[in-house]
């Protein structure tokens, strides 16, 4: 009988036979845990950590023209400096306010109005000066490449390469970038995993070893 | 669409299949591999550059040039130090562990004040120094009612302490027992030496030791060792009750350790027979008691060494381009006058280059004790004749309540006094102490160092503080020119590092050197013919046998690496102690299988080793490294005070080593206690 | 029957024991430099325990007082030409495939399960039965050149492979080739502080290294050589006794 016969039109009139309805929810699910993954789920395993205090390194490499060196360098047995500690630092802005210097002669024109940024780079160096160089205390600055103990990594045996390879050096930015840390393991989203540096050693054809890289 | 069951299941499905194509669950493993690789209880290393502090190690009695390195503000390790020529890079085995001690668990960290028995109070600097003003003040007008007892031969902090002590019309002076103490009491008060002894390893072609373990902790064993590690020619003997370390990389001639002066002397018959001379006023008579006494016959009956045997060994002496002989004791304390006077006549005799005299350091501080004064008392007097010690009496960098032979007699000498301990560590004395002071650690302090026993030239090092633990303590020298302060006692000085200052200027030397870790060095000196063999000596002192004698004789060791009478064995160093030496609690002492027979005991068995004075329980190990009769253990063990790591293992050997009289000398002496060894 | 792996660099000793007075600076060196925690759990005792990665043992000629003769030997890793323990890790946390002829030893690899223990002859490899615990300040005084290592897992001597890393950083700052450079530049914690001078440490196939002679002399011998591991470092004596404990041999061999 005709009546006893369901209609298999989909709803959506766009197929002839609908199994679309049939099997949506699995469709459903399929999508929501793909959204999930790929949108969701990176950011719920990461926290955001900011600097302690704002470092512009375009301050330091444009306004004041400080090559990369100045901070940057090997020491006598191969050694990298890494981030400068508050000694060095300490060298140029132990009793230099360089910002405060600038503001009070600045403010002294008819009309001022600090500016936002100069406001937020003012503040940073205040407190960088009463925190940091006037305790004489290290800045707890955070690594975005940092590696387990038992990886030794030679900054001396990699020169040749150019610096942006891993960091951002593109230009000098003003803004510190954000670490974004795994709250499961501790280590930041950017910290390389063996399998890269692997990757460009066998390019290279540099030995991939297990002692050219760990201790 | 209804919402059913199938729905569920189908979102679940494709839930799962979703998962799938996305990260999830490869990101989380992996990240669950590294969580599970860096456990929160595992320490982190520290990161930075990697900065070397030169400085010299007094941990060990002679002391080591070190480096200390650090990773940013945090010391890590000590290295030796290549530049200093006296120690050229070496380390002992407790300078190793120098950065490690400072963060002992036995560190004091507060001044404490004795309560009651075995209960302390913390209290404040200023308390402590109020404490000690009173009671010294108390005392100070009556003679000798002050006494200091110091560990530390070569530091400039004997001047600050012999100086007070001084002021405080007292001469109580002791130094902890060491061969260091007994060679300049001889050679000061008995062969009209000044200085002291100087022995110089560099180049030596043939070392005679009787008795001294030279290469492994006599004097100073790392100076000798580098020495020798330049002359891979040489040979050496060494005349012993026991093969010990430094027999082990020569030839080993079985002497019972208290026949070594009749050996010596024995081989001062064939040196003067091969016509050597010496121009003092003492030669005749010497030369007249060796001819008459000292004959191979005689020598033969003695010792059992023959004719031929013993010409053998003085030509080998004789034919040496710089021959070396060195008496002491087998662990480096309580040794006979005879036989270091003896090995100084050979030396004299053969005219060797490798044997001098180091003068005394000018002293900086008014009133200062000269080394000689400091050697001059006895500190086994009061204890052998039962008088007391001085009322008020500071200790330092000494543990006379864990390092003094008759142990059970020394404690009760003390018993009177009002102890003040300026101790780095809880040890035996700081126990016992009434009045504890946090001493700083060695690598923490400005100090300094004046020819250490056994070197061979004149030299001096200082240290350099590198590091600091943050544990509230203060360097010696500073504690007691404070103390002196309050006292009313103008010392001059501020602090340690303004005495260095001007030690270092009095000998001439240069202080950007020896902050580097140079030593300042300058050649010693010929002995002069007016100090004399001291023939005398030889013919009247005997050991005056008091009481009944034991029928075994104790050859105690002194082995580096387990620690000194001051230190207890660093953490890192039990590993390097034997299973045959220390198992868990146990110690053991040495004997030959033919000594174990007589006993009836085999290995591992217990057995009682007692004497007038005390007794200790060991296991036996069975060693053919000992002569029959003779026993051997390590000093250094059965620590009743410190931390989980020593505390309780093994026994003190000083608990049993009993002392006799040298006649003559009237010195006592304890280097090879009599015992009686039972089976438990 | 594997081959032994060639490498230009080759990494080696020679241990002097007629020089050696066994007083064990050598390991109390390795332990500060290598992050080897002080026994705590286990007593010191217990020698099958203790993380000994140098380890000198005391020989003796067996004889009775008073020809009785005794020496000490220090042992290392012997990095061996052909080592027993690679072929026989399941996971590959060990390997010899870096120039300079040291057998790596990886140990956040290590499954624990310690065939390569069983494989060495030559004992030097330990385990972790604890997690390292140091008393309270001693945790702050790490030496930075060797991770630490958590329970369950077997570690060994690496000749202080980062001090090699190190040396090679140096030699690129001065110009050297960091294949051939100065044998002062890199030197183990045991060489570095003995005081006796009986450890010496450089490059095998380097001439300019004292080592290379030193290897070829008549007194020169390795432990269990029989076993055809190849190792990487060579004793010395005189004392032919000495020389008759480094291996196995039959009454009347020579």
């Amino acid at each position: 009988m005709e009546e006893n016969k369901k209609e298999k039109t989909c709803k959506c009139k766009l197929f002839a036979t609908c199994k679309c309805c049939k099997y949506l929810p699995f469709f459903i699910g399929f999508l929501v845990t793909l959204g999930f993954g790929w949108l969701i789920f990176p950011n719920l395993m990461l926290t955001d950590k900011e600097q302690p205090v704002w470092f512009s390194h375009k301050v330091h490499v444009e306004e004041q023209g400080e090559p990369c060196e100045t901070c940057h360098y090997f020491n006598e047995d191969g050694s990298f400096s890494g981030i400068p500690n508050t000694e060095s630092c300490a060298t140029c802005h132990e009793g230099s306010s360089y910002v405060a210097d600038r503001v009070e002669s600045e403010s002294g024109e008819e009309g001022y109005v600090m500016p936002v940024e100069t406001k937020r780079a003012l503040d940073a160096e205040t407190e960088y000066m009463e925190k940091y160089v006037e305790t004489g205390k290290e800045v707890p600055w955070l690594v975005y490449q940092y590696q387990p103990d038992n990886v030794f990594f030679s900054h001396k045996a990699h020169e040749s390469i150019t610096c942006n390879t891993c960091h951002i050096v593109d230009g000098a930015t003003n803004d510190n970038p954000v670490l974004q840390e795994n709250k499961l393991t501790g280590y930041s989203k950017n910290t390389m995993k063996m399998a890269e540096c692997e990757s460009c050693h066998a390019e290279k054809g540099q030995s991939n070893a297990c002692y050219v890289c760990h201790k | 669409m209804d919402f059913n069951r199938r729905t569920f299941i189908q979102v679940a499905a494709g839930g799962t299949a979703g998962i799938l194509f996305t990260p999830v669950i490869w990101k989380t493993l992996d990240d669950i591999s590294i969580w599970s690789q860096n456990w929160g209880w595992i320490p982190k290393l520290n990161r930075g550059n990697v900065a070397e502090k030169a400085t010299y190690s007094k941990m060990c009695p002679a002391g080591c040039a070190a480096k200390v390195k650090s990773v940013k503000e945090f010391p890590y390790a000590t290295v030796g130090n290549e530049a200093n020529t006296i120690t050229k890079g070496g380390l002992c085995p407790l300078c190793l562990s120098g950065v490690q001690m400072a963060y002992s668990p036995s560190r004091v960290r507060t001044p404490l004040l004795k309560t009651a028995e075995n209960q302390y109070k913390e209290i404040s600097w200023d308390e402590a120094m109020s404490i000690m003003v009173e009671k010294i003040g108390a005392v100070r007008k009556k003679k000798n009612a002050f006494g200091v007892i110091s560990g530390d031969i070569t530091s400039s902090t004997n001047e600050v302490l012999s100086a007070l002590c001084r002021s405080l019309n007292s001469n109580a002076y002791y130094l902890m027992p060491s061969d260091a103490r007994t060679e300049l009491f001889v050679w000061n008060s008995f062969l009209g030496g000044s200085g002291q002894p100087a022995y110089d390893f560099a180049d030596v072609d043939f070392g005679l030791f009787l008795g001294a373990d030279v290469f492994e902790s006599w004097g100073a064993a790392v100076a000798a060792k580098e020495a020798r590690a330049l002359t891979p020619d040489a040979t050496y003997m060494y005349a012993g009750s026991v093969q010990t370390r430094t027999a082990s990389i020569g030839d080993w001639l079985p002497v019972q350790n208290d026949k070594l002066t009749a050996f010596a002397l024995g081989l001062a018959f064939h040196i003067l027979r091969a016509g050597k001379r010496s121009g003092t006023s003492d030669f005749a008579q010497f030369r007249t008691f060796i001819q008459e006494k000292y004959t191979p016959i005689a020598v033969e009956r003695e010792i059992g060494i023959g004719e031929k045997e013993m010409e053998a060994i003085a030509k080998r002496l004789l034919a040496a381009k710089k021959p070396l002989v060195v008496a002491g004791s087998s662990f480096s304390q309580g040794g006979t006058s005879t036989a270091f006077v003896a090995s100084v006549v050979l030396n004299r005799l053969l005219e060797t280059a490798a044997f001098g005299v180091i003068p005394e350091a000018p002293t900086v501080v008014k009133n200062a004790m000269k080394r000689s004064e400091l050697a001059a008392q006895d500190i086994m007097q009061p204890i052998i004749q039962g008088t007391n010690f001085p009322e008020v009496i500071i200790t330092y960098e000494a543990n006379p309540f864990y390092g003094l032979p008759a142990l059970r007699n020394a404690v009760e000498v003390f018993q009177h006094s009002f102890v003040i301990s300026m101790s780095t560590y809880l040890d035996e004395t700081a126990e016992k102490a009434d009045l504890i002071l946090p001493a700083n650690h060695p690598y923490e302090r400005h100090d300094d160092s004046y020819a250490p026993f056994g070197t061979g030239l004149v030299n001096y090092n200082i240290v350099t503080p590198t590091m600091n633990s943050g544990i509230d303590a203060k360097t010696p020298g500073d504690i007691v020119l404070s103390l002196a302060k309050s006292l009313n006692v103008d010392l001059v000085f501020a602090n340690m590092q303004e005495i260095v200052e001007a030690k270092t200027k009095a000998l001439g030397a240069t202080s950007s050197e020896l902050m580097q870790g140079l030593a300042f060095t300058k050649p010693a000196n010929k002995v002069p013919t007016k100090t004399i063999l001291g023939a005398l000596l030889l013919k009247t002192a005997t050991i005056k046998e008091n009481g009944k004698k034991g029928k075994y004789s104790l050859a105690p060791q002194f082995l580096l690496n387990i620690g000194t009478v001051s230190l207890a064995t660093p953490p890192l160093n039990l590993i390097t102690i034997r299973d045959t030496e220390l198992s868990y609690n146990d110690m053991f002492v040495a004997m030959c299988s033919t000594t174990a027979k007589e006993l009836s005991v085999m290995q591992g068995d217990k057995v009682r080793v007692s004497s007038k004075v005390g007794e200790i329980v060991a296991k036996v190990n069975i060693a053919e490294s000992v002569m029959p009769g003779v026993i051997t253990a390590p000093i250094g063990l059965g620590r009743t005070a410190w931390d989980h790591f020593t505390k309780g293992k093994g026994a003190n050997l000083f608990n049993v080593i009993e002392v006799v009289t040298e006649s003559g000398t009237n010195m006592n002496v304890w280097e090879y206690p009599a015992v009686n060894i039972a089976k438990v | 029957m594997a081959a032994v792996k060639d490498f230009k660099v080759k990494w080696g000793m020679i241990i002097d024991v007629d020089k050696c007075t066994g007083c064990g600076s050598c390991m109390i060196a390795c332990q500060t430099e290598n992050n080897i925690a002080p026994m705590s759990e286990d007593d010191a005792s217990n020698k099958v325990r203790a993380l000994s990665w140098m380890l000198v043992y005391e020989l003796n000629n067996e004889k009775t007082y008073p020809e009785y003769e005794h020496a000490y030997l220090a042992r290392p890793c012997m990095q061996c030409g052909v080592p027993a323990c690679v072929p026989v890790c399941p996971v590959v946390a060990t390997e010899k495939n870096e120039e300079g002829g040291i057998v790596s030893q990886i140990p956040p690899r290590c499954i624990g399960c310690r065939y390569c223990m069983a494989a060495c002859p030559y004992h030097s490899r330990y385990f972790n039965w604890h997690d390292p615990i140091f008393p309270v300040g001693m945790d702050k005084t790490l030496s930075p050149n060797a991770a630490l290592r958590p329970r369950g897992v077997v570690e060994k001597c690496s000749f202080c492979h980062t001090r090699y890393l190190k040396a090679k950083d140096r030699a690129r700052q001065e110009g050297i080739d960091p294949m051939n450079f100065p044998q002062e530049y890199y030197q183990t914690a045991c060489t570095q502080n003995c005081p006796s001078g009986a450890i010496v440490f450089g490059d095998l196939n380097n001439p300019e290294h004292s080592v290379y002679e030193m290897k070829k002399s008549p007194n020169a011998f390795r432990l269990l050589e029989k076993l055809g591991l190849d190792p990487q470092v060579y004793y010395y004596t005189e004392r032919e006794w000495v020389r008759k404990l480094g291996d196995n041999y039959l009454k009347d061999e020579k």
